[in-house]
């Protein structure tokens, strides 16, 4: 019941302000969930606290795909910020490559991926603008320092930018996304009321580098500091700013999700299986626009804020962490480490993130939150009602209760059909579940278990490619071989026979011996 | 009596045109329907339906390529399956699955699997082991896919991505070098566990 | 590290579990049953507390022999709930030992012979129902009671119209059982059906008469048989009690909205239309078993449609086979029919709503690339080409 309470409660005190301060039009997302933002273990100031960079970082040699690439450093080769280590890839901090090994790394398995690891060198702290900038902004700039997506999917920036226009697709829409991922979260909200003026910067940048109609900011309505702090800096920047519009939005949890943001601002249906680019929208996290736009001044992307909290969390903060930290010292700095083996560490969020298995992982660039949660009560779950409160709550309008029947039996055609490759697994199905069905991690897993059928389905149309091109290789061969013995057997039949011409030889050899050897 | 036979006959008509509506906006009928018209067995240049028919079988095979049902590969098992009436429990590493997709596709009897073919095994990936092998290249002639580097007396060795596991061959090789083992899973390819439900009322 | 079984979320889980949501609908039906045993008949209560112990023993019991836990059978209040519905459905005079029945039926045949809570097609309450109706026809429309004050009240056409809600008698039995002495009972839509019955017959002997005239009439005849029954104010507790809720949100509006607006709908066209006199729209509302259903029969999640569309359709679907029976059947009332044929048609609905649902995500060419299942799919016809090929 606190649940309910908590979110009538809370819609009326929206609706209040939105009254007071007379906002104008908040929008609100398809279903979701109206969480309490005061419950303890947030955050409770706004500032950032950087952390000591530690001793040795860990580099993930991975892609957006979890694919591993191949490193272009050598055990003992000294960097410095900035540098390539891998395609994509970048060190987060100078010092000597240590060793390159497999690790374990943030990922919900517990599987290893080759990392760099680099031992830190002590005494260079000083960000440095490390690639020469140029007056153009420019997307070659944002790759080059290694911007990936800082909402949580960590896609590359320059990736995103380069299909839209100037080059590709014409953009109408830029979305600059402010909406927390959780209602735990207050990284990007922090970042909002310390740096608003390189945010608003950062949004005139990104819509140079789009050539966009027009912007827009997307925040919750009730991140009362931050659209103060964004107020004022927009009125600093007026003659730049005139463009970009702020939209405020009721904050239900996941209206940071990035289709649902996009069908509310812009009022496109997406469709499935085709990116929002295709639609002429894009959407992108206002803590990477930042990253993008301080790209084109040389800077590197080597750090981002990250939400340490929880139920459990001693002391809830925003710190600022280099690439590469182990959770473990992010914990240990933060004043976190202690009784940790009694509770669970989440990565992303307590939604939509996942159960940390070991501590001693690299922090990324998708590591947006480190929750400390109780340990998790297994309670076997009741069969399903049907009652429908799933697909209430759905913010993408699935039937998740109809999804989950085809997705336990895999059976992955239906679940498709039921639109499996839409779910956002956001979790929110779970919470009110009656019958505490695990509905989120069903999801999950036929998702991937689609996923590794078409892997399956891609190889075997490789292997049956390779099959096919050695058939035509060996036939062919087979056919030039018999078409050389063929060629032989018709100089044979017509008469320049060599083995008759060698016997000729040899009888006449053998009649005047002294001709050959005159000696 | 006329009253009530009209509401009836008009209620009925009523609920059968919404749900004659509801059908024809159904997303797998006029998917379906749209594919039937633009199929390529539709037009003048397609292949044969005999031809499509042995592609369709074709892609249904795994493309282990590991001749285990005594055809060459799998093209020629489809071909067989078509043309001759081969049976179609011949592949193991397709498996009973296979078998149950193939009898419903072909509206044959779903039959076990023979096992004088060989057993069912999870995915496999070969591996040489670089210390004893000698270069002798049978291994490369004898690969399917091609998925062996190397050149004559130089060590050779498997491109694990392109690998079907056929075990064709470990039996060219004169020092036993290669080895087979299950594909190891990596981050790219791990997939979610179900979760784990205790049954209950 | 050991491989993680389960990943769930890091909140406070809602509290809304399956006995809550249950415990709240039982809630509910409190208002609606006080004025039952107030105004109608006390019977009732000890009918249900007996329907709900037997049933939730019954449940433990059906639950050990199938293997499981029996705790359920306590706990998720589900077969508690049935068994009070089913014991509100039931004449109050209902020998023991068939209503007991019903709750075995109920428990096994509507509920663990389809696999338990939540695999059930038909609303178990109903289908015990139904097996009582065609089992005991006579008892089970014996609405005999001890009557009440307000029924003796009553002008003499009206005197015996206090009865139940779900009365399914026969015509041609109520109207031979029609004895006018006070003793009897029947039920207002009984006696509906009777009045209408004699006025089709005085219409064909006396034609100088006008129809509107007639109808006018007979409507507000009809309209005061309702309104003036005690089973009004049990009808009024049920309604509270659905209000009740649809603002806790434990149901949502769709179903009985559609029920009743389809209902109510239908009853203003025939009382345009029809020359039989009819019952104006909210008597009509307030008759028989429409607002127990529409609120508490028909919202049963387990067997109802889902997704917003599925249910209006499927409410809708209720509210036309209720006033087809009502009216054009031999049935007074037709409310658990009409549940049991729309449960039917479940799997239909769902199937069709979710695939308009889904036409509006695809994308525009997906219809034009071929994945190989569709082209499986679509292969049945060049394999009737090859075999013909072949034979030829």
């Amino acid at each position: 019941m606190a649940l309910a309470q908590a979110s009538h409660i809370q819609t009326f005190m929206n609706w209040l302000r939105e009254l007071l301060t007379g906002d104008g039009r908040t929008l609100k997302i398809r279903g979701g969930l109206t969480l309490p933002r005061n419950k303890p273990g947030l955050p409770v100031d706004n500032n950032i606290v950087s952390l000591n960079v530690p001793e040795h970082i860990v580099i993930p040699l991975l892609d957006y795909h979890h694919k591993p690439v191949t490193p272009c450093v050598r055990t003992g080769q000294s960097v410095s910020t900035g540098d390539k280590l891998a395609p994509g890839i970048i060190a987060s901090t100078g010092g000597t490559v240590l060793t390159i090994e497999d690790r374990p790394v943030i990922h919900p398995s517990s599987l290893l991926a080759p990392c760099v690891v680099i031992a830190t060198r002590s005494e260079q702290i000083n960000q440095q603008p490390v690639h020469c900038a140029l007056d153009v902004p420019s997307i070659a700039r944002i790759a080059l320092c290694g911007v990936r997506g800082l909402g949580g999917a960590g896609f590359a920036t320059a990736t995103k930018l380069e299909r839209s226009a100037p080059l590709g697709q014409p953009i109408d829409t830029l979305i600059i996304n402010a909406v927390e991922c959780e209602p735990g979260i207050s990284c990007d909200e922090s970042l909002l009321i310390c740096e608003a003026t390189s945010v608003v910067r950062a949004m005139i940048v990104m819509m140079e580098l789009t050539a966009c109609k027009r912007c827009v900011l997307a925040i919750e309505n009730d991140k009362l500091l931050a659209l103060a702090a964004l107020k004022q800096a927009m009125q600093q920047l007026s003659t730049l700013s005139k463009n970009i519009d702020v939209q405020l939005l009721a904050p239900i949890y996941p209206s940071g999700a990035e289709r649902p943001l996009i069908e509310r601002v812009t009022h496109i249906r997406l469709q499935e299986g085709r990116r929002p680019v295709d639609q002429g929208v894009v959407c992108i996290n206002v803590a990477t626009a930042l990253a993008a736009s301080q790209a084109q001044e040389g800077y590197p992307l080597v750090s981002r804020i990250i939400t340490v909290a929880g139920e459990q969390a001693v002391n809830a903060v925003n710190v600022r962490v280099l690439f590469g930290t182990p959770v473990r010292n992010v914990l240990e700095q933060t004043g976190n480490l202690q009784n940790i083996k009694l509770s669970r560490v989440r990565v992303g969020g307590p939604l939509s993130g996942f159960d940390l298995n070991n501590l001693d992982t690299p922090v990324t660039a998708t590591t947006n939150c480190i929750s400390i949660e109780a340990p998790l009560v297994t309670n076997s779950p009741d069969p399903c009602i049907r009652c429908d409160a799933c697909s209430e709550v759905c913010p993408v309008d699935l039937l998740p209760q109809q999804l989950y029947w085809y997705a336990q039996q895999d059976d992955l055609d239906k679940s498709t059909h039921y639109g499996l490759n839409q779910c956002i697994e956001c979790g929110c199905c779970d919470v009110v579940c009656p019958s505490r069905i695990p509905l989120t991690q069903t999801f999950r897993y036929a998702r991937s278990a689609l996923q590794e059928q078409t892997q399956a389905k891609q190889r075997a149309t490789d292997a049956e490619q390779r099959y096919q091109l050695r058939e035509q290789r060996l036939s062919a061969k087979a056919a030039a071989s018999e078409a050389q013995r063929k060629m032989a057997k018709t100089t044979l039949t017509q008469g320049n026979d060599p083995i008759a011409a060698a016997l000729a030889r040899a009888k006449q050899r053998r009649n005047n011996p002294d001709s050959d050897n005159p000696a | 009596m006329w009253f009530s036979l009209l509401s009836l006959v008009l209620g009925t008509a009523l609920a059968g045109s919404l749900l004659a509506w509801l059908a024809s906006n159904s997303g797998p009928v006029v998917s379906l329907r749209k594919i039937a018209k633009s199929a390529p067995g539709n037009s003048d240049d397609a292949p044969p339906p005999v031809q499509r028919l042995i592609e369709v079988v074709n892609q249904t095979l795994p493309q282990t390529q590991c001749a285990q049902c005594g055809h060459p590969g799998c093209r020629p098992y489809a071909e067989a399956i078509i043309n001759q009436n081969a049976p179609i429990n011949q592949c193991p590493p397709g498996g009973q699955s296979l078998i149950d997709e193939l009898a419903e596709l072909l509206g044959r009897e779903s039959v076990p699997l023979d096992t004088s073919r060989g057993d069912n095994k999870p995915a496999q990936v070969a591996y040489i082991d670089e210390s004893l092998c000698i270069g002798c290249t049978l291994c490369i002639d004898a690969c399917p896919v091609d998925a062996i580097v190397g050149a004559s007396r130089q060590m050779h060795t498997i491109i694990t991505d392109q690998c079907t596991g056929c075990e064709l061959c470990l039996p060219p090789c004169p020092v036993d070098c290669i080895s087979l083992e299950p594909a190891s899973r990596t981050l790219d390819q791990w997939r979610w566990p179900k979760p784990v439900i205790s049954k209950r009322s | 590290m050991n491989q993680l079984a389960l990943d769930t979320h890091g909140l406070t889980q809602s509290p809304r579990t399956i006995g809550a949501i249950m415990g709240l609908v039982m809630l509910a039906l409190v208002p609606g049953t006080i004025a039952y045993a107030w105004a109608i008949d006390s019977r009732v209560l000890v009918n249900i507390i007996l329907a709900v112990v037997v049933a939730v023993c019954i449940e433990a019991i059906l639950l050990a022999l199938r293997g499981r836990s029996a705790k359920p059978a306590w706990t998720d209040g589900s077969i508690a709930l049935a068994a009070w519905l089913l014991a509100l459905c039931v004449p109050p005079s209902l020998p023991l030992w068939q209503l007991l029945i019903g709750v075995f039926i109920m428990s096994a045949i509507g509920k663990h012979l389809f696999g338990g809570l939540g695999h059930n097609p038909f609303n178990p309450a109903m289908v015990a129902y139904a097996v009582l109706i065609v089992s005991f026809p006579v008892t089970m429309t014996d609405w005999n009671y001890a009557t009440s004050t307000q029924a003796s009240q009553s002008t003499n056409t009206l005197s015996n119209s206090t009865s139940p809600d779900t009365s399914h008698a026969h015509t041609g039995y109520v109207s031979n059982r029609m004895q006018w002495d006070g003793l009897t009972g029947a039920t207002p839509l009984d006696r509906l059906r009777y009045l209408q019955s004699t006025y089709r017959s005085s219409s064909q002997a006396i034609p100088s008469q006008t129809p509107a005239e007639q109808s006018v009439l007979s409507s507000t005849q009809a309209a005061r048989l309702i309104m003036q029954s005690p089973w009004l104010w049990v009808n009024l507790g049920w309604f509270i009690g659905g209000m009740y809720l649809l603002f806790l949100k434990v149901i949502s509006w769709h179903i009985p909205v559609a029920v009743l607006s389809t209902i109510a709908i239908l009853y203003l066209l025939t009382g345009l239309f029809s020359t039989v006199p009819t019952l104006p729209v909210l008597p009509a509302l307030l008759s028989g078993a429409l607002m127990i259903g529409a609120f508490f029969i028909a919202t049963d999640p387990v067997s109802a449609a889902a997704g917003k569309s599925g249910k209006l359709i499927y409410g809708s679907g209720i509210g036309i086979l209720t006033f087809v029976i009502r009216e054009y059947s031999v049935y007074p009332e037709g409310f658990a029919f009409a549940v049991l044929l729309m449960n039917i048609c479940v799997p239909l609905i769902d199937h069709l709503t979710v695939s308009v649902h889904r036409q509006r995500r695809l994308p525009q060419e997906t219809t034009a690339t071929l994945s190989p299942e569709v082209i499986r799919r679509s292969e049945p016809e060049s394999k009737t080409d090859s075999q013909v090929s072949r034979r030829s």
